[in-house]
């Protein structure tokens, strides 16, 4: 599966990346909002996932710039939000595209991982 | 009549002068046509007054006399609402006071005139600063509430983001490192970024601005002020006892505030306990209960106690005891209490002390 993470913090991007590699995902990374609007209108990914407060944009925003290429439930089924703080206002906005939100730190990590991981069978069918 | 009288006070310094009528009137006709109810240095321009910063004034006329009181607070602040209300409740006086002196046409030598004002004045301050007291630290402390609450929001984001980032690639050398020697090294260091991420949640959790109800968990709650009272509880035992009554209710209340109280009152009863320096037991028994339809939750600690003659004093604010304390810890849980639509209250004084909360259901 591919996977494009966006996350600023260089320590969750890397250790992130790591553990989902060797889990077999092939996982492309930046710490640019701007950059990964670019990446996700270049390739194709099965699963984006990203940081809610990056240095330049927020994850909220990468969805609304992008949403015009996917169907609403491939925006639900594509896009993960993890975040370390949660505005009631981004977390409100996000429950319109039902995304799917984990909150930093994970309780359980190698739970969290899987279910970063998962892909909902009815992308395939 | 070419001159006039001209009286200044400051603090208790009188000071008369006389200068031409014509300025008089120049500044006279000024404030007459003003709507401005305070004034600054540029209204004084070619006047012989010599008044600094920001002043209030008002003209009157009585018995053929044009008047002019002015009042300034040696300072370029403008004055708040209230102020003004004082000062023109002073102004609104004046005439009682001034009526008999100009008909003995005394003013100019009168020292009577400058006490009056003194102490009328004094009096309108007072009332005004004992009204303003209990407001400011109401103010100042939802203030510091929400400022610490904006840093706490910013630092929890700057903080716990690197720390997630510390766990983990802590767990992926945890894998690297397996079977090595180095792996207890790992262990510790999980351990220290577990108990970071634990104060940090307690900190946020506690001092979340919120004007919500939620559903109180005890223990949960109590476990988190610990966290944060950790340095002062150092060699200090302590009990909390949560009656199973209690625990099979649903009872919802502000944590933030809960929280605070009883924040105050353990810190409190570990500073006596230290400064005690006993040798006897160090302890801090917490226990809460029902009792008839409330929730009543007491603080008993085995420090000196508070002495007769100041536990009437303990709640007033600005009242300490601390060679750095505020004197505002006991007045705001007191406060607290009150909003939460309980009351605290000292039971029992000396020896050890015994605080009680009580609160609706």
């Amino acid at each position: 599966m591919k996977v494009l993470l966006i996350e600023d913090e260089l320590l969750i991007q890397k250790a992130l990346k790591t553990l989902m590699e060797k889990r077999g995902a092939q996982v492309d990374v930046t710490s640019q909002g701007r950059e990964a609007i670019q990446m996700i209108k270049k390739k194709q990914y099965d699963r984006i996932i990203t940081d809610l407060m990056l240095n330049d944009i927020t994850g909220f925003d990468i969805i609304e710039e992008t949403r015009t290429l996917f169907s609403p439930v491939e925006i639900t089924n594509k896009f993960r939000v993890i975040t370390a703080y949660s505005s009631s206002k981004i977390i409100d906005n996000l429950a319109k595209y039902e995304v799917q939100v984990y909150h930093k730190p994970f309780e359980d990590l190698n739970k969290t991982i899987q279910q970063l991981m998962e892909l909902n069978e009815k992308d395939y069918d | 009549m070419t001159d006039c009288e001209h009286l200044e006070i400051q603090r208790d310094l009188i000071k008369t002068r006389t200068f031409p009528v014509s300025l008089f009137q120049k500044f006279f006709l000024a404030i007459k046509k003003s709507k401005n109810r305070s004034f600054g240095q540029k209204n004084l321009k070619g006047t012989p007054y010599d008044i600094i910063g920001t002043f209030m004034a008002r003209e009157f006329t009585l018995q053929d006399h044009n008047i002019i009181f002015a009042l300034s607070k040696d300072q370029f602040l403008n004055f708040e609402d209230k102020e003004y209300l004082s000062f023109k409740n002073l102004v609104n006086l004046l005439p009682t006071y001034l009526n008999p002196m100009l008909m003995q046409n005394s003013l100019q030598t009168d020292n009577s005139l400058s006490n009056i004002i003194h102490h009328e004045l004094s009096k309108q301050i007072e009332q005004f600063n004992k009204k303003v007291h209990d407001e400011v630290i109401h103010i100042n402390h939802t203030r510091r509430l929400s400022l610490l609450g904006e840093l706490l929001n910013t630092f929890h984001h700057e903080i716990s983001n690197p720390i997630f980032g510390l766990q983990l690639s802590a767990n992926l050398t945890k894998n690297l490192l397996e079977g090595s020697e180095h792996e207890e090294l790992i262990d510790l260091i999980e351990q220290g970024i577990k108990r970071a991420q634990d104060t940090l949640q307690s900190f946020t959790k506690l001092y979340t601005n919120t004007l919500e109800n939620q559903l109180i968990d005890f223990p949960l709650l109590f476990k988190q002020i610990l966290t944060l009272s950790k340095s002062e509880l150092k060699g200090i035992s302590f009990n909390l006892e949560v009656d199973d009554e209690v625990k099979e209710l649903d009872f919802t209340s502000n944590p933030t505030w809960l929280a605070q109280i009883a924040f105050n009152l353990i810190i409190n009863s570990a500073q006596a306990i230290k400064e005690f320096n006993s040798t006897g037991e160090k302890n801090i028994s917490i226990s809460i209960k029902k009792l008839s339809s409330n929730i009543v939750i007491d603080f008993f600690d085995t420090g000196p106690g508070i002495s007769e003659d100041i536990n009437n004093k303990i709640f007033q604010s600005f009242y300490t005891t601390k060679s750095n304390g505020t004197g505002l810890g006991l007045t705001i849980s007191k406060d607290l209490a009150a909003k939460l639509g309980g009351k605290l209250e000292l039971i029992s004084s000396g020896p050890n002390s015994f605080f009680r909360l009580e609160l609706p259901r």
